[in-house]
This record gives structure tokens, sequence and C-alpha cells, in this order.
């Protein structure tokens, strides 16, 4: 990252703010007939961006130049505008006249912040705040790499079904055993291993005494203790707490 | 109205004495009767309409503060738990007054929601104030407790001196988040604690026992194993560990894993999996060494042979790669030495094997002391005044006691089959192995390729496993690493042949022996008894026994002042102690290794202490806490020209119930934000009734992408609100400049965070994404995200996402719905059914019928559930 160049963002900077310029007069114009036209497998790329140290990482989908008002466009209605934690230290106005020049016009838009500088509290800060007003979906890298391959992501799982991330993985027996088990805090996979064996069944591991328990090769006091009350304890106590509605709102 | 105090001795007295008069932090040494001067102070202070809390106290301790009161200070001590009481009886109650135990979760909410008269508070009392984090609940109730009652007490007690030397300052940073100034220390050599405790000693007899051979060599192969794991962790990992004071000593002590995993806790996210094995490992073998003198033969064996089949039969390719240590030279040779020393096979053509069943050197020990006791109880007069004949045994844990229990019985009872016990412990054993066998069969049949390219990746490192299963006797638990079928059975016959072979050598060897009468005499008086060290409890059965002997199987120096203590307290009973230990072995290592530790501790917190003093006389004009200092300053800075300075009330958040067990919500009261406690289905925090805010940590975020719960979340808080807000949130010692995601491969990977992040957002355009590198940094987003909001309404919060009959004042207990969770076929969307639709707890699910399932939870997946449950090992012949 040492090797970025300054000066070239900030000439791209000074074009784009001297475009925002021109176009002030101009009601905001969004382009959907370009992306309407995304051509089906590359990311389409800001020529602006041209010389991003992120671009030589994007290998596993295809990219080209295209006239287009974000930085990049990864599909149908998604689209990303980037920024350097170091360019945003220079300019830190640079990034609202782009948000403001692309508007509303894709329905997810990503702002990809590369984070390479270490004093970047309070600038993340302020980003946070600025993605949730604007409606975007703030994502840090901390390197080129890293940004390169969220941009190659987002393209090779434009269409993918999320049920990936929507359920549990289906595994054989023995491991959805492990990892029933394995929920309870400090009982690892061989600890369910030894639990199952000796009992036969879960149905018997279940209800096994604390005397039984403690006959298990490896399973100390604390165990078995968190064991017999994730087992036993009931999920649910009743009226535990005062009603939401009769919590006193006023300050004392 | 005289109040009562019992305490018989005079350095009790004097920590009873500054305690009552003047606020503080005690910190006593462990087994010098903490809970009886705890249990003194509180009932000093209960005068009728009176209100004390004790916080901090589990369930040993408050059962024994409980006796404590009710045998000798006449005062009652009322539990509060969520189970037993509901929160209109709680508001009753604390009206009332009395003396609450209750624990700190339940606490915050009653202060939070106001249910308890915080200004009518008389005091606090606090056990283990080692454990309070400034971010922590306990610090959290002081807060709220200081904040409108300046007048109650504040009485810290701790019996862990080394917890307040771990970091910087930490003595001062807990005594701030108490708000407390005084500390006072009473280690064993303190001049009043010696005096009273050596008045009248008791006799102690020690028994120097040596260990066997075998155990010698599988003691040095563990060592061996031990340092070379250490060494592998430190190179892979030199860059996170501070390791300049490791050496095999420190590895000895009690919290070493737990030491290395804080220090790598940082970036546990990131570090390989090669070095989490190895911190298991580290922690597996410590295990080992105690079990090497606590376990019998059989046990052993047993327990070295389950590590060695987990490895193989773990499922997740990440764990394919078995232990290091396992490879060492030094593994093979203890497990083969582990197995001689449970039967002997010899070599030839014909199979041949003999039970040796080793027995452990202490149990002849044992057995001498006692023929030596009774024979001293028969000449001496019994005196039943003072100490009955009783004779008292402590060993380590339940399952010594239980090892005990059945040898005496076994020669007492029946001579001519003294060792029938360890008989059928290998029965047992070779029974296991067969259930053992079936289970990794079942799941070799899935993969067998994979199998294969595992077993090749052994060999490749040169232990074959056919070369080692010649080594260590044809029939041992590697066999089964290979996937051959035919290999597989013919181990099998062989164990089973084996089995009968030993089993007939069993019922020959063990002919009538000599009688041992001496034992029939204790049986007449009927009084040995056998206990495990229990903590504090210890005390209470040596004032019930009061027994002439007592016999300390293992060792532990925190019993040992507790002796002292009894003997002190009657000092007209008579006592004998007999202490063993195995010389020249770990053990014995370990037990001065902690005495001397202790001593040090206590030294250097004197030492704190004393330098300390200036610096809170100075500090002590002001009740706060850096860090809330710090955060009020920047609140200020923001509010300057914005609405918070408009408006008198404090910004409001509502706070799931779950997420007090995090530190954020202390923080933001600590910002100035009213926190509303309350039970909420969708999201974690409530900031405005638009922005709802589901916070993971790196380690949650990872867990809950994989397992579909984020997706569950998410998708609710989308139905239910406009803004819906994901925060992941670093540890606040986490560093926030590198990569939070492991590095990145040369393709896409499916199981990477990125892609699942990536396809998260895809999902779901409308979430919002929060980074946020620490608690104290979400807390000022907060204040930024809700400078435009309205305030947030609790009721309608809590009523998001409950359906008819369901009930927001009901509170969920984690470890067990965790449990829940954790079952396969159920999920975010149907496990509020199972306990809405009757079944209470995982028992109670395991035994609910399949039509119940497939009430709850729809046809398939309850039936695929019943038979989760219900599935034997034995049907995967």
């Amino acid at each position: 990252m040492s090797d970025i160049d300054d000066e070239e963002f900030e000439q791209l900077a000074v074009s784009a703010l001297e475009e925002v310029e021109k176009k002030a007069g101009f009601a905001q114009q969004p382009t959907p007939q370009k992306v309407s036209r995304v051509t089906a497998h590359s990311i389409l790329v800001n020529p602006r961006q041209k010389g991003n140290p992120l671009l030589p990482h994007v290998r596993n989908v295809p990219w080209e130049y295209t006239d287009i008002v974000p930085d990049f466009v990864m599909g149908t209605g998604i689209c990303s505008l980037f920024l350097s934690l170091k360019y945003h230290h220079l300019h830190p106005e640079y990034i609202y006249s782009r948000i403001s020049k692309l508007g509303k016009s894709y329905n997810l838009r990503i702002l990809l912040i590369l984070v390479d500088v270490e004093n970047h509290q309070a600038s993340i800060q302020e980003l946070v705040k600025t993605s949730i007003v604007n409606q975007y979906t703030l994502i840090l890298a901390w390197s080129s790499e890293e940004a390169a391959r969220y941009l190659e992501t987002y393209k090779a799982y434009e269409n993918m079904s999320p049920a990936l991330i929507m359920e549990k993985p289906s595994t054989d027996y023995l491991s959805q055993v492990q990892s029933f088990l394995t929920s309870i805090r400090g009982i690892n996979k061989s600890d369910s291993l030894s639990l199952l064996s000796k009992f036969g069944s879960l149905e018997r591991a279940l209800v096994a005494s604390r005397d039984e328990l403690e006959q298990l090769e490896g399973w100390g006091p604390t165990k078995v203790n968190r064991f017999l009350e994730a087992v036993q304890q009931p999920f649910m106590s009743h009226s535990t707490i005062k009603r939401p509605e009769a919590i006193n709102l006023k300050q004392t | 109205m005289e109040t009562k105090v019992h305490l018989p001795l005079a350095y009790q007295q004097q920590v009873f004495n500054e305690l009552i008069e003047e606020d503080g932090l005690c910190v006593i040494a462990p087994g010098l009767s903490l809970l009886q001067i705890a249990a003194n102070v509180l009932s000093y202070f209960a005068v009728p309409g009176s209100l004390l809390l004790l916080v901090g106290a589990n369930v040993d301790d408050i059962e024994l503060i409980q006796h404590e009161m009710e045998s000798h200070l006449e005062k009652k001590l009322i539990t509060v738990n969520t189970e037993t009481m509901s929160v209109d009886k709680r508001e009753k109650s604390y009206l009332e007054g009395g003396i609450f135990a209750i624990t700190s979760r339940i606490l915050v909410m009653d202060l939070l929601t106001k249910i308890i008269p915080t200004e009518k508070i008389t005091g606090i009392v606090l056990l283990h104030a080692d454990r309070v984090v400034s971010t922590g609940t306990v610090a959290f109730i002081m807060r709220l407790y200081r904040e409108t009652n300046k007048t109650g007490f504040i009485k810290a007690f701790s019996d862990d001196p080394e917890q307040f030397l771990m970091g910087i300052n930490a003595l001062s940073h807990c005594l701030r988040c108490l708000f407390l100034r005084h500390v006072f220390i009473y280690p064993r050599f303190h001049v009043v604690v010696a005096e009273s405790l050596e008045k009248s000693p008791a006799n102690v007899v020690e028994l120097n026992v040596n260990l066997s051979d075998s155990q010698k060599t599988i003691q040095s192969c563990l060592l061996t194993c031990i340092e070379s794991t250490m060494r592998e962790l430190r190179r892979l990992n030199s860059a996170y560990l501070d390791m300049e004071d490791w050496n095999i000593e420190s590895a000895l002590h009690r919290s070493f894993d737990v030491i290395v995993r804080r220090q790598l806790d940082s970036v546990w996210h990131r570090v390989s999996p090669k070095t989490k094995q190895l911190v298991g490992d580290l922690s597996t073998l410590k295990f080992l060494l105690s079990a090497l003198v606590c376990y019998d033969c059989v046990s052993f064996l047993k327990l070295l042979d389950t590590l060695v089949l987990s490895v193989n039969v773990s499922s997740y390719p990440s764990n394919a790669q078995p232990s290091p240590w396992l490879m060492l030279d030094a593994a093979n040779k203890m497990i083969r030495v582990a197995r001689d020393r449970v039967y002997k096979e010899s070599e030839g053509p014909n199979m041949d094997a003999i039970p040796i069943l080793e027995e452990q050197p202490k149990w002849s020990v044992l057995q001498d002391v006692l023929n030596e006791v009774c024979h001293e109880t028969m000449l001496a007069d019994t005196d039943a005044e003072t100490s009955n004949n009783s004779i008292m045994i402590m060993c380590a844990d339940e399952r010594t006691c239980l090892q005990l229990r059945d040898y005496l019985s076994t020669v007492t009872y029946d001579n001519k089959d003294s060792l029938k016990n360890m008989n059928s412990k290998l029965v047992d054993y070779f029974q296991w192995r067969e259930q053992y066998r079936k289970m990794s069969k079942s799941i070799k049949k899935p993969e067998p390729s994979k199998e294969r390219e595992a077993s090749n990746t052994t060999s490749r490192k040169g232990v074959p496993p056919s070369k080692r299963r010649r080594v260590r006797g044809g029939n041992n638990a590697t066999s089964r690493t290979t996937s051959d079928n035919t290999d597989a059975n013919d181990s099998f016959s062989r164990d089973l042949r084996l089995e009968k072979i030993l089993l007939s050598h069993l019922s020959k060897r063990y002919e009538p022996e000599v009688g041992n009468d001496a034992f029939e005499v204790i049986d007449d008086f009927n009084s040995i008894y056998i206990y495990s060290y229990n903590g504090e409890r210890d005390e209470l059965v040596l004032n019930n026994l009061r027994p002439r002997y007592v016999i300390m199987f293992d060792s532990d120096p925190n019993f040992i002042r507790r002796v002292e203590v009894y003997k002190a307290t009657y000092p007209k009973r008579s006592l004998r102690v007999y202490f063993m230990y195995y010389g020249g072995s770990i053990e014995e290592q370990k037990y001065l290794f902690s005495v001397r530790r202790e001593k040090d501790s206590f030294s250097r917190l004197i030492k704190e202490r004393s330098n300390m003093a200036i610096v809170l006389t100075a500090d002590s004009e002001r009740f706060e806490s850096q860090e809330s200092k710090f955060l009020r300053n920047v609140n200020t800075r923001i509010a300057g020209g914005g609405q918070l300075s408009i408006t008198n009330e404090k910004p409001r958040v509502i706070v799931d119930l779950r997420e007090f067990r995090s530190s954020l919500p202390s923080i933001l009261h600590g910002n100035n934000f009213s926190v509303i406690p309350c039970q909420l289905l969708v999201g974690d925090y409530i900031l405005s009734p638009k922005i709802c805010v589901e916070r993971k940590s790196i380690r949650d975020l990872i867990q809950s992408l994989s397992n579909g719960r984020l997706y569950s979340q998410c998708e609710a808080m989308t139905e239910y609100y406009e803004i819906p807000v994901l925060l992941i949130e670093f540890e606040q010692h986490q560093s926030f400049t590198s990569p939070p995601f492991s590095d990145l491969s040369s393709e896409i990977g499916k199981n990477d965070v990125q892609s699942k992040l990536v396809l998260l957002t895809l999902s779901f355009p409308n979430l919002r994404i929060v980074w946020s590198s620490s608690a104290y940094v979400t807390s000022i987003i907060f204040q930024d995200l809700k400078a435009m909001e309205q305030e947030p309404d609790p009721a309608s919060a809590a009523s998001i996402g409950l359906e008819a009959g369901q009930d927001s004042t009901n509170t969920y207990n984690q470890a067990p719905l965790d449990l829940l969770m954790g079952l396969p076929y159920i999920t975010m969307k149907n496990y509020r059914n199972v306990f809405y639709g009757g079944v209470k707890d995982i028992q109670e699910a395991s035994e609910t019928s399949e039509r119940k399932w497939s009430e709850l939870i729809g046809p398939e997946a309850g039936r695929r559930l019943y038979s989760f449950f219900r599935k034997q090992l034995k049907d995967y012949e």
C-alpha cells in the first residue's frame, strides 16, 4: 500500500469535483440504461479507478472499464463506491460528493472502505453514520486483496441462493450429536464422544445422574455441573421481569 | 437487642471488627473461614427493617452462609432466583427487608427497573471480589447503587490474592470499581492468624509414597509431550504470546492453559487451527498428568484410548490432523506402558495375555495406615466427648472417592476376590471398546476415500498405522484408524479372544488369600468416611464428624488450613492428620509450587497496597471510573449544540436481557444512556422506533453465519424495523488495524466469512453494517445514530415477534436454550414452539413422543428429531 499514488487520486478527485460542479445545475441523472446493459459476466469499473491497487487482485472474475456513475458495478442493481481512508483524511469532502452524485439509483449500494491508516476511529465513526443516513452497506477491508475479494464475491454470488447461510449444514448423526453437545460451554468433541459411547444413546445420556457422569473419563465436577445445568434447567422462567409497560421511564 | 457474633478465633474477630468499622476489601488466605466471617458481618447489620444484599455468592457459598446464620446467628438468608421468585414477590420482599442472596444478573435488572428500592439498601456484601472487571455486571451494580445511595456500606471478600496481581494496577482498579479505599490482607503468615492457629497444632504425619516404575515412565513421557507442545506453540505464535517466563514449572500451574488462552484470545479467530489444537492439547496433557495419579490403571488406559480414538472419529475435515504429541515416540511409549500395566500380551504365534492390573501405590499405604489406626483405637479408650473414633479420608474428587470405597470394601468383605472390582473394570473396558468400534466404523462408511487419505498422511509422517499396531500389541485402539474392513474385523475378533483369555486368567489368579481381619473392626465402628475436597464445605464436614484421624489421600493446601482452623477452634479434640503424597512426582511439585505462589502473591499484594494508598486518597473525591469520565467528556462534545442538551431526559436504549452478559449495557449506562432491560425477541438493542441493532462479536458472527441464526435474525429485523443494523464489534483489546478474518486463499471460498457476509448483504440490501472497534466506540456510535431519532417504546419493542399466548415478562435461560438451538431440525423459527408447547427442558425434550414433536415442529422434522434422541449406538451394526 505504500506505493499508493496520492497525486493520481487527487487529480481524479479534482476532476470528479469539477464534474459535479458542471452538473450542479441539472437534476441528478442516473444512468439506468447503462446499468441494465451490464455485461453479464464482468465487473464494470469506472475509468477513474485506473491505478487503484486493488484491480490487479481481481482475478476470479473478469472486469472492464465502462462509463458508470459508481466506482464498480457488480451486477444488476449492485454497485460500490470505493474509499481509501488515507485519501479520505486528505480529502474528507470527496466521498460526500460521490454519494450525492450517485443518489439512490441502485438497489444495493456498497461503501467499500480500505482501512489503510492507523488512526481510523473517528473517520470510521463518521462513515458509519453517513452510510446509515444515505442507506449504504458499509464493508471494511484491511488490504487491497481483501477489498478485491469482496468485489469478486459480489459478482460471483450475485444470483446465488442464500441457502448457504440459512440453515445448519446437514450432516451425519455423529456430527449432529457433537454439535448438539458442544453447544454446552466447556464440553468438547471428545467429551461428547465419551458420553455417547458410555450411554449408547442420547436419550439415556441426557438423564444420566451426577455419579454416572463423574465416572466418565475426563469429566470433572465443573463439566458435570455445566452439563446438568444445561439439561435440567427449564428453557424459560415465568414472569421474572417487570412488564415493559410498567417500567418507569421518568428519570430520578 | 444485642447482635450475636459467632467467631471463636482471635484473627476472625479482628477481621470482623475491621470490616464493621470501615468499608473495605478483605483478601484472606483460602481455608481461613471466609464465609463464616461474611455471615457474621451480614448478621451484625441485620436489624429489623434493614435491606442487606449478598452478591457474587455461588450455590455452595449461599448454603454454607445460610447454615452458619441459622445454626449460630439466628438470622435468615433469603435466596433470590428467577425460578423461585416472580417479579411481584421480589418487589414485596425487598420492601419488607432482610438478608438477600441474589445473583448479579437479577440484581442489575432489579436496580434498572427500580424493583429494588436502591436508596433503602443498608449495604452490600460481595464475595469473590477478585472476579470484578470494570465493564462487568458487578461493577455496573456498584455504580447503580452508589448513584443513588451514598451511605450504604460495601464490604468485599476474596480468597484469591493472585487475581489482584494480574495486569497493571489490578488491585486499585478493582477498588475503584467497588468504590472502596481500604484493603485488609490476611495471609496465613499474618501474625494474628499464625498466633491463633499455632496454639494447639494438630499432629501431622507425612507419608512419602513412591510412584511405581511404570507411572514414572508415563510421567516423564507426558512431560516430554508437554514440552514439545509448548515449543511448537511458541514457534507458531511468537508474535502474540508473551512467553518469557514460560517453563515446565509454570505449565504445571493450574491456570496455565487459561493464561495462554487469554493471551491468544484477542486474536483467537485468526490463529491457525493448529494453534487452537495445541492449546487444547496442553489442557489435555495437564489433565493426563493428574489422571496418572488419580485414575486406576484401567481407567487411565481408557482415557488414553478415548483421546487416540476421538482424533480418528472426528468428522470435521479441519481436525483431520491428529494432535502432534500423539506422533511423538514418547506418546507411543506412554500408551504401551499404560497398556502393559493393565495386561501383558506375550509375543509369539499363540496368542496369550496375562492380566497385570497394577494397583495405585497409595492404596497399600492407605491399607497400612488403616491397620495402624485400628490397632490404636482398640488400645486407647474412647472419649466420645472430644472426638469420636471416626476416620476421615479426603481425596481429590468423587471419582477417587468411589475408587477407594470400592477398594476398601473389596479388601474388607471378600478377601477371596480382592480385586473383583478391577476385574469388572477390565471387562467393562473391553465392552466399551466394542461400542467405540461400532461408532467409529459407522463414521468410516460414508467417506471411505477420505479415510484412506488420512491414513496416508499418517504413514508419510513415518508412523504407519500398521507399524503402530504391531508395536502396541495387535489389538489396540489405533487399529481402527485403518479403513480396511477386514483388518477391523480381524482386530475385533482378536479383542474378543483376548478378553476371553484374560478373563480365564483372572478367575485362576485370585485364589484364596490370607484374611485381613483388622478391617472388620473398623466395620463394627462403622466409621470410615470418604470425602472429596469441596471448598468451604469441608469445614462443615469436619465440624459434624469430629474425626480423630484424617487421612489426606490427595494433597490440598487449603484443606490443611481448614484442619488448622478446626483444631484451633476445638483445641481439646485430639486429631491426627496423615498426609500422603508421591515423592518426586509432579503432584508434589504442584503442591509446593502452589503454596509458594500463594505466599509470593500475598507479599506482593501487601507491597502493592502500600504503594497504592497515596493514589487512592488523591482520587477519592471523584468516584467515577476513568472510563466513564472519558466517555462523559466525549459526551459533552457531541451534545454541544445537539439535541441532547435541549432535552433533560437521558437518551433511552432498550436492551435485551441476554445482552447483560456483555459489557456494552454497562458502558452505555456510564455514557449517560438510560438503559431499559427487556426480553426482546427481535434485535439486541432498540435505539429508536426505527433502528434495531443486532450485536455480534467476531466469534459470534462467524458462528451465527454458519448455523443460519444470523439470517433468521436479519429476516426478523427487516420485517419489523425500518433500519435493521448489524453491529460487528471487536473486543476492546483486539486489534482493529489487522483484518479480522482468515487469510485469503486464491479462490472464492464458500466457507470464508467474507463470502457469507457478502451473501447476507445481497439477501438484505436494507441491512446496515456498523463496524466498531470496541464497546466504548459502539456507545458513541449509538449516540450519533440516536441524535435525529425519536425515543423507543419498551412496551412495543418487547411485543414485537410475540405470538398469541406468549408473554414478554418471561426470561430465557441461556445454557439450556443454547443446547436447544444446537439440536438438529430446531431453527430460529420453531424453537419457541418447543417450550410454549409444553416441553420444559432438554430432559423432557428427549422423552417427548413423536406425535408431540410433529405437532411442535412439523411432521418431517419431528420424526427425525425423535429418532435423533432415540438412536442407539448398537443400531449401527
